[in-house]
């Protein structure tokens, strides 16, 4: 069985939860028809969401997958 | 681009990005990187692309525009009952989309204009919000023949008016913008909200 690495875990948990942050004030800002309503989606949801994407690529970048390999012994165990 | 794809989108994205944060172990196998992939970054850029799309869109609106309260005499001279009042003209005639009402004459306002018009567009957004707008409001250059020849260039009826034929000279002038079609003896009426409760106003049937 594969595991993750914890430190990229912890690194796309971060940044997922920005990016989906992002996402949902660009999303509440379009039910809203006002000048306000612009700016919430760029000064807001576009720098959280760009914030997220770079986290992401950043910590696939620079922390490669160490995968470590786990051998589901319990199987194997009499 | 209509409201719902977008909002499709934006739902996928936050639905394939927030399985991957519920479950990150997904990312150990080949295809779990791939959601991860998309969830985290080809699905967001395309809902911010789309949503910024139907942001800039919807900003064209003429509600858009008389959201902020200093536009409202503005919105409600669209309405004066006088053929000589060219805005109110045009939109009552639908020469101009009613719903793009502003935009279609004031093309390189604020959001639509270079670098100065859009800092002029936050200004605008401080000054509704933050601030009092300075009243009455004025355009910052004057108005720009391009806004009319848009439509009015090649039409019979500007091409063979007989003012805009009177002498040669006037015709090279209203076209390179030298002679405004605003200036006064011309098209003068315009928004005239300092006589807003002298005129009358035309009542659309509902």
């Amino acid at each position: 069985m594969k595991t993750q690495n914890p430190h990229l875990t912890r690194r796309l948990r971060i940044s997922g939860t920005l990016i989906i942050a992002g996402l949902i004030v660009q999303a509440g800002s379009l039910f809203w028809n006002r000048p306000l309503s612009f700016l919430l989606f760029v000064l807001v949801g576009s720098v959280v969401l760009t914030v997220g994407i770079v986290a992401y690529l950043f910590a696939i970048v620079t922390l490669p997958d160490k995968i470590t390999e786990n051998v589901v012994r319990s199987a194997e165990v009499p | 681009m209509p409201i719902a794809p977008v909002v499709a989108v934006l739902v996928i994205a936050i639905s394939v990005a927030g399985l991957v944060v519920l479950r990150p172990g997904l990312t150990a196998v080949r295809g779990g990187k791939i959601l991860a992939f998309f969830g985290f970054f080809i699905l967001p850029v395309l809902a911010a692309t789309f949503g910024f799309e139907n942001h800039i869109e919807r900003s064209k609106q003429t509600s858009f525009c008389l959201s902020c309260h200093v536009m409202a005499p503005y919105g409600k001279s669209l309405y004066v009952d006088d053929p000589s009042y060219i805005p109110a003209a045009h939109f009552q005639n639908a020469r101009v989309p009613r719903d793009q009402a502003c935009y279609t004459c004031h093309t390189d306002y604020s959001l639509y204009g270079g670098f100065k018009s859009k800092i002029r567009g936050l200004h605008h957004i401080y000054a509704q919000y933050l601030s009092t707008p300075h009243e009455p409001i004025t355009l910052y250059h004057p108005y720009n023949n391009r806004e009319c020849l848009h439509c009015h260039l090649g039409a019979r009826s500007f091409e063979q008016g007989a003012v805009h034929n009177a002498d040669p000279q006037t015709m090279i002038d209203i076209k390179s913008n030298k002679l405004s079609c605003v200036s006064a003896g011309c098209h003068e009426n315009v928004h005239d909200i300092r006589k807003a409760d002298q005129l009358k106003y035309w009542k659309p049937e509902q």
